[in-house]
């Protein structure tokens, strides 16, 4: 029966995205232009640039900064996130500062980090990192108000050390929000991080996009953003879903 | 002084004066059961024991040292609430052992128990089970196990077995019998059904009145049956009942003066 239901979802799934690249077609020969090259063209220069190496040393340069600022941003975020939620105080200290932070756009940030910090690889993972710490905050520190203080006097009157009631009480009360975090987080990060290359570097998806632009290479835009885009819903279903579902398991 | 001594001056919750002038002295091993209506703050007592509410007047202390330093819960020590209140996300097995990570941290040659206590509580085949898989009187076990396997010299017990049906509810008052047989801990036991309370204990501290205090410190005698619904105990429960009530109003109408409770035996 589960099984069913789930062939059922990659049918829908898969449905979807076949009659979206015929759209596509479509549209891109009633148009017939440059402007909007058709599907087959852009998997062709996907496959060519994948052949050449230029997307997989791209796409992988990417990546690692997508990678170190996630790793930054889940990692300040959920401590901010904790404390506030588990401090009234910090939290009317640092909420004021937080609601400002939400509303920055992300191009001031990377911005400014460029300018205060140089062109430099540290810059774009501390603009990106900024850019996503308050949305860790604001989730986690949902998830951290919500966590069960019955449970957590049952490691008090055990006298369960610290550690081990943060990796058994407490850290599983708060991974439905850091999954969902973590979802989110990947989703955004990749976007911020492809304009920070834009601005800032030279090498990365972001950079190529730039030298595409300049010269009206739509095809080749359209395929790195393929290919990078593919990458992450990779991710998702490889990395993110299978943790979420080990995470969960209790719950089935 | 010997044993375990509970002395509360005053327990406020805002204005409310919840508990006041209570002094109870439990010696080793005791089975204590601590009677009274609902709302009267047998809980609160208890969390009181537990270090898990430090906001009194007054002092807890064993053999004439505090129980515990303040905010710390005394150490072997063993609790079970009202609710099973197990880690959803961990096993059976690995609830009952959460209890023991103080051992091993303090010891690292420590060897679990927690086999030993899910033999003996039956539960050694769902030792891999989601607790929210298991039927609630094995979640009531599960709790049972994880409060015996520390072998506590000091256990808490909160209405553990209220809202379970009343097969489940007599196997596990005798799985506690015998835990408490082996372990011989001092048990301070909270309940509102005075025959279990009469089955189980061999002292019962009644409390009541508004502030709540000790109203009569009762004997068990040993020669009770332990069937919750024998003739002998629904007529002593009868009696004591009386006479608690009894007691009540003559506290209300002598007011705050010093109360006539104290030991007796009907």
């Amino acid at each position: 029966m589960a099984a069913r239901t789930q062939r059922r979802g990659w049918l829908w799934r898969s449905a979807s995205l076949i009659g979206l690249a015929a759209v596509w077609e479509i549209a891109a020969r009633l148009a017939g232009s440059n402007m909007l090259p058709t599907p087959f063209a852009v998997l062709a220069a996907v496959y060519r640039d994948t052949r050449s190496g230029q997307i997989p040393l791209e796409l992988g340069i990417t990546l690692l900064r997508v990678a170190a600022a996630f790793v930054v941003a889940m990692s300040v975020g959920t401590v901010i996130g904790f404390m506030m939620g588990r401090s009234r105080k910090l939290n009317l200290l640092l909420d004021g500062p937080l609601v400002l932070a939400l509303n920055i756009p992300a191009l001031v940030i990377t911005i400014l980090c460029y300018l205060w910090l140089g062109l430099t690889e540290v810059a774009v993972i501390v603009a990106v990192a900024l850019n996503k710490i308050p949305v860790v905050v604001v989730t986690v520190r949902e998830g951290s108000r919500a966590i069960d203080a019955r449970l957590l006097a049952v490691a008090q009157v055990y006298r369960v050390p610290r550690t081990v009631t943060l990796y058994r009480v407490i850290l599983p009360q708060l991974y439905p929000y850091l999954i969902a975090s973590a979802r989110n987080g990947l989703a955004l990060i990749w976007k911020i991080v492809l304009v920070a290359e834009l601005l800032g570097r030279s090498n990365g998806v972001g950079f190529e996009l730039s030298v595409f632009f300049q010269y009206f290479d739509i095809t080749s835009i359209l395929a790195y953003t393929l290919a990078f885009a593919a990458l992450v819903m990779i991710i998702e279903a490889g990395v993110m879903r299978p943790l979420e579902k080990r995470a969960m398991r209790w719950r089935e | 002084m010997k044993g375990l001594n509970i002395h509360v001056v005053e327990k406020r919750f805002d204005d409310v004066v919840v508990l006041a002038d209570v002094d109870v002295t439990i010696a080793d091993g005791e089975f204590v059961a601590i009677f009274g209506p609902s709302g009267v703050g047998k809980t609160t007592l208890l969390s009181m024991v537990a270090g898990l509410d430090a906001d009194y007047s007054g002092s807890i202390r064993y053999d004439g040292a505090p129980l515990a330093a303040p905010g710390q819960s005394p150490s072997g020590l063993g609790m079970v609430f009202q609710e099973p209140r197990l880690m959803p996300w961990l096993t059976v097995g690995e609830n009952v052992r959460l209890a023991e990570a103080e051992c091993l941290a303090r010891d690292r040659s420590y060897v679990s128990r927690a086999d030993r206590l899910l033999d003996e509580v039956g539960l050694r085949a769902s030792k891999d089970a989601w607790p929210n898989h298991l039927s609630g009187g094995m979640q009531r076990r599960t709790a049972l196990a994880r409060a015996f396997v520390v072998e506590p010299w000091l256990l808490l017990m909160d209405e553990p077995f209220v809202s379970l049906d009343l097969q489940a509810a007599n196997q596990l008052r005798e799985l506690l019998r015998r835990l408490c047989a082996r372990v011989r801990p001092l048990v301070l036991f909270v309940t509102h059904n005075l025959n279990e309370a009469l089955v189980l204990a061999n002292r019962i501290v009644f409390l009541g009145n508004k502030p709540a205090r000790v109203v009569l410190d009762y004997r068990v005698e040993h020669t009770i049956s332990h069937d919750l619904d024998s003739p002998e105990v629904a007529v002593l429960s009868r009696r004591l009942l009386a006479r608690h009530q009894e007691l009540l109003s003559e506290m209300t109408e002598s007011d705050l003066d010093e109360s006539p409770r104290g030991k007796e035996g009907l």
